[in-house]
């Protein structure tokens, strides 16, 4: 046999079978990928990654046996497959972030992923052994083709866990693959060009496929963000990350939503209960209005409310975050909803770690109001602690009154009544009380008193919500979110962030 | 050509086996010397090199004389706690005379960006209730704030150690809790349980003198054979002979015994162990009973405040090189390690509070100081290193980054949040302070003291890197304190030992001894107390003589 000849048709074959390997590890990472991924949004891995793993061997076992139908051209059909296991492949973690937050449809795009690249690589190496049955004795070919396959397999479980995931991340990962799988069938396609009908057609479709899932690997920072952004459903108008938090906000028609990490903080639609409720029973009373003190309510909207007081003559707003307090100063759409108020000579803004603030703080307040985030971690957790309590107590004029957001009595009765038993237990004589708001659901809070608290007859004119009738109702808690036993939260044990993470896991998927 | 063929098959596969650590290596070493930046930070070590460039020197003569009542050599608890027991009770004729540049000792701490850190001891455990001049100090600082109805303290919860307290990473998991649970067969779980309830039983046993078995100052507890006799056999074989064979509860015993003295379970005396379990009877109004004090900059907080009262009388950086008698007072001589002056210190008494090998090498013209013996102290050598990281660090499943955080069968002891006990929300970077005890085997004190800061800094890294794969992205710097003489040894013998209350013992009536390692335990409360002892007896002489 001529030498050249000999030489050329073995490259072919190594080359067939290197692009087994490829397919196999591709495969694989496809399929952990998508296992992955569901195991994120569905819980549960054990049972997301065994239904993902059979449904892919099944699928294999349907590609390999519709193989026998392929007669013609087999080098065609091999590459066209090849490609389009890269393709599907390379855009399946893209495709599965963009509809995460639809469990339904996830769970159908996910198995038509899964049945699809399993059906063609199953397809796959039977055409590959039909093509290279005339190079190979049968034993061999057998022997050679599944080894690569197999080999090709250890190495993608093996660099799936310990490189991609930790320093690729999941969308470029497939990305990648779906690159190799692609850079391996142009390979092909050259290799066997004289060989290849539709060579033309062929070689611009690779390409294409090739180029476009390049191009989404270099900006799939920007796929990332994108498919974030939509788990919001609405339209997003400010999205900003301080180096404290992520500053969401979303518009539909009639709607402004504030979200802080992912966390609703307001709708417009409803906030004025909230921030009605929280304010005016302590303010409507008050003795002594001059100075009032808000630690957190960065949005202003709190503000907004104590400005309704004519004889306010200063309010101290402490607020960890200036990006915060800066946007709902001088954004034009958020700084109408609070009333201009961060624009009133009265408000000092004080950006600053509100518990530090406190321990150094020499003054003492009448009125001190809190809005903290949901003790949703040990950081925040601090803030509800006797601890931090023990210092409230020591910045409140005898006769003043705090008014502190408690979460909700009803989805978190041991979170809300550990709040108050805490404060009891810092001196403060407490009156809870919890009203609806729809963004929210039931909503708690808890007012604390040295001395006394008398309940306002009236309140200021221009209030949607709160009045007298409707305070009374609100300090009558019904038996499904009555006071219940609890620990005293403090920093050496941080009960309340335990009780948190408990009671809320119940209605948070 | 088929032969051919499967010839070059074979080597294919051959060389694909080869080129998959090929490429990872390839792209470990590019990444190592193209895109790796070596870790900043430095080596710090205690001053001892010093001392001993000088202890060969001869005596310079000095005009610059001194007349006090009482040197106290050393600053670390020990001699802090003696000062403060003198000036409390009228005595402020006295000088601490202290080798490193500040005072503390063990106690000390640094500063970084993130925050304050310890370079050696971090945390009291809350004192039992017969500790009367401890609660009474802690009370005076306002650890304490006041005491329930019942009698009982309620402290500051600032200074209690803040929740999570701490986790133990074992089968690919944090567990919450370091006494080994997760994934361990029910026989494992058994024995762990019996040896808890036997210590539980064994902290309220009292000895035929109505001692408690353990007690702190451990110089308090029963002389009762049941239990002293224990110091004759090891931790070890304690636990043998009791019929434990569960290796997790042999790793936990271990683990303590490092992490308190830095001696494995073979090299702890029996008692010594049981003491560390036994002997902390602490409660508390507002706090769990085994809870414990502490701050981000560890102890150092505490030697702030026994410091406080006292500081004009220290001179730090003052080495005590010489120690003569000249009729019925001392002359002890000083050096400053920067300018080089000498200084003469004329006095009645003398306090040693520095480490027994240390004084084995002081200049004296006194026989009974020349023929004290040192052979008993043996010290471990721990390397406390202090990671100042990025606050974004990922965490393997299970509990949260805790106050504590140790690996299951780690060499090392774990690692400290040192920002634990701060209450700011927002922390960008925090002080994670590495705990490493070495056992003499396998790193001697000369070779640890060559150590280069990046082998140190590796080693570190391969630890850690079980639980944060990815931490060298986040570390900004590391700074390791090197301790050749950190801790006494409580080995078989020495703590009921003959060798060890002969040291103790004063001299001439007018040299006292005051340091952890006379007690054989180094710990907080053993250098208070042994602090106030020592005070005491200068106190009541100079009452007698009165
Ligand atoms: C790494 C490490 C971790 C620890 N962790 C804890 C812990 O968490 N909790 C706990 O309770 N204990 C801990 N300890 C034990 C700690 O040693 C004791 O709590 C206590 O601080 C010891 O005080 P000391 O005064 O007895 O000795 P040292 O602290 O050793 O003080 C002796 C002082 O004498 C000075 N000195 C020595 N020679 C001379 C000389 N010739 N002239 C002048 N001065 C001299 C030294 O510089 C030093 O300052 C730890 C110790 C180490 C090393």
């Amino acid at each position: 046999m001529d030498n050249t000849l000999h030489k050329r048709r073995l490259t072919k074959s190594t080359l067939l079978l290197l692009s087994v390997f490829v397919i196999a590890t591709c495969g694989l990472i496809y399929e952990l990928v998508a296992g992955t991924l569901a195991s994120y949004l569905l819980g549960d891995s054990i049972t997301q990654f065994s239904t993902i793993i059979g449904t892919y061997l099944f699928a294999m076992g349907i590609g390999s046996y519709l193989s026998r139908y392929l007669n013609k051209n087999l080098i065609v059909w091999f590459i066209q497959i090849e490609l389009l296991v890269g393709l599907i492949g390379g855009f399946s973690s893209t495709l599965l972030f963009l509809v995460f937050d639809q469990v339904v449809y996830f769970r159908v795009i996910l198995y038509a992923i899964v049945s699809l690249t399993g059906m063609f690589v199953g397809l796959e190496i039977p055409i590959l052994m039909r093509i290279l049955k005339e190079e190979f004795e049968f034993k061999d070919l057998v022997s050679e083709v599944f080894t690569f396959d197999y080999i090709g397999a250890l190495l993608a479980s093996l660099i799936f866990p310990l490189f991609f995931v930790p320093h690729v991340g999941l969308i470029r990962t497939s990305l990648f693959f779906g690159i190799i799988n692609t850079a391996v069938a142009l390979w092909v396609i050259y290799t066997f060009k004289n060989q290849v009908k539709y060579i033309r057609s062929l070689i611009s479709v690779a390409w294409l496929v090739f180029l476009l899932m390049l191009t989404c690997f270099v900006l799939a920072d920007y796929i990332q963000q994108y498919t974030e952004s939509i788990a919001y459903h609405d339209k997003i108008i400010i999205s900003k990350s301080s180096p404290y938090q992520r500053i969401v906000v979303t518009n539909s028609k009639n709607e402004l939503r504030l979200y802080i990490n992912g966390n609703l903080q307001f709708s417009t639609l409803d906030e004025y209960r909230y921030h009605e409720s929280l304010v005016h029973p302590i303010m409507a009373n008050a003795i002594d209005r001059d100075t009032v003190l808000i630690m957190g309510g960065g949005d202003g909207m709190a503000v907004r409310e104590l400005l309704k007081y004519p004889d306010v003559k200063k309010i101290i707003l402490v607020d960890l975050d200036p990006e915060m307090t800066k946007l709902f100063k001088s954004h034009p759409a958020l700084s109408k909803l609070n009333n201009h108020s961060f624009s009133d000579s009265r408000v000092e803004i004080i950006n600053d770690d509100a518990f530090i603030w406190a321990l150094n703080q020499k003054n003492t307040f009448s009125t001190i109001i809190i809005d903290f985030p949901d003790p949703s971690n040990f950081s925040l957790g601090k803030l509800y602690s006797s601890t931090f309590y023990n210092r409230l107590y020591q910045l409140l004029k005898p006769n003043g009154c705090t008014v502190i957001q408690s979460t909700s009595p009803y989805f978190a009765p041991l979170s809300f009544w550990c709040v108050n038993a805490t404060l009891k237990k810092s001196g403060f004589n407490t009156l809870p009380y919890h009203t609806y708001i729809p963004s929210f659901g039931e909503w708690g809070y808890i007012i604390g008193y040295k001395e006394s608290f008398n309940q306002a007859q009236s309140y200021p004119k221009d209030l949607k919500y709160i009045s007298p009738i409707l305070f009374d109702q609100m300090c009558f808690f019904s038996k499904d979110m009555s006071e219940r036993p609890v620990e005293i939260n403090r920093l050496n044990n941080q009960v309340l962030v335990q009780y948190f993470d408990q009671e809320w896991s119940k209605f948070v998927q | 050509m088929r032969q051919f063929s499967r010839k070059k098959f074979i080597i294919f596969i051959i060389l694909g086996i080869f080129a998959i650590p090929l490429v990872g290596y390839i792209y470990q070493w590019i990444k190592k010397k193209l895109l790796h930046v070596p870790i900043l930070g430095e080596i710090k070590s205690a001053s001892y090199k010093v001392g001993h460039l000088l202890w060969n020197t001869p005596f310079k003569k000095t005009d610059r004389i001194h007349e006090v009542n009482v040197v106290i050599i050393g600053s670390g608890i020990s001699g802090l706690s003696a000062a403060n027991e003198l000036f409390k009770k009228g005595e402020s004729n006295f000088v601490i005379l202290e080798l490193e540049p500040t005072a503390g000792g063990n106690a000390r701490n640094g500063e970084n960006v993130a925050g304050k850190y310890p370079f050696g001891a971090h945390y009291l455990p809350l004192p039992s209730l017969e500790m009367k001049e401890l609660i009474d100090f802690l009370k005076e600082i306002d650890v304490i704030e006041s005491f329930s109805e019942n009698g009982l303290p309620i402290y500051n919860e600032q200074y209690l150690c803040a929740a999570p307290e701490d986790r133990l990473y074992i089968h690919g998991h944090w567990q919450s809790g370091i006494v080994p649970n997760f994934g361990l067969a029910e026989d494992d779980k058994k024995q762990i349980r019996r040896f808890q309830s036997e210590m539980k039983r064994l902290k309220h046993v009292k000895g035929s003198d109505g001692l408690y078995a353990f007690s702190l100052p451990l110089k308090n507890s029963s002389k009762d054979k049941t239990y002293a006799n224990l110091d004759a056999i090891s931790m070890e074989h304690y636990l043998r002979k009791e019929g434990y064979t569960s290796t997790y509860l042999y790793w936990y015993v271990n683990y303590c015994c490092k992490d308190d003295f830095g001696t494995s379970t073979e090299d702890t005396s029996a008692w010594a162990g049981l003491h560390y379990f036994c002997s902390r009877r602490g409660v508390a109004a507002n706090s769990e009973e085994h809870d414990q004090l502490t701050w981000p900059e560890g102890n150092a907080w505490l030697m702030e405040k026994l410091k406080q009262p006292i500081a004009s009388n220290i001179r730090v950086g003052n080495l005590a090189y010489e120690v003569n008698k000249k009729g019925e007072r001392y002359e002890v001589v000083s050096l400053d390690t920067i300018t080089g002056n000498v200084e003469q210190w004329n006095c009645a008494n003398i306090i040693f509070a520095c480490p027994q090998f240390v004084i084995g090498h002081i200049r004296t013209n006194i026989a009974e100081l020349k023929n004290r013996s040192y052979d008993a102290f043996h010290y471990s050598s721990w390397m406390v290193g202090n990671l100042l990281v990025k606050n974004n660090l990922i965490e393997k499943g299970g509990a949260p980054l805790s106050w504590d955080n140790v690996i299951y069968n780690s060499p090392a002891l774990g690692y400290i949040n040192s920002n634990a006990q701060y209450v700011q929300r927002h922390q960008p970077e925090i002080n994670l302070t590495y705990y490493y005890a070495f056992d003499e085997k396998q790193m001697s004190r000369k070779k640890l003291l060559q150590t280069s800061h990046a082998e140190l800094t590796h080693m570190m890294l391969n630890d850690l890197k079980q639980v944060y794969s990815d931490i060298e992205g986040s570390i900004i710097r590391y700074d390791a304190f090197i301790w050749g003489h950190a801790m006494i040894k409580p080995q078989v013998g020495f703590i009921w030992g003959e060798e060890k209350r002969k040291a103790l013992t004063p001299i001439l009536g007018s040299i006292y001894f005051a340091h952890t390692d006379l007690s054989g335990i180094s710990i907080f409360e053993e250098a208070f107390y042994q602090g106030i002892t020592a005070a005491t007896a200068v106190l009541k002489k100079g009452n007698a003589s009165n």
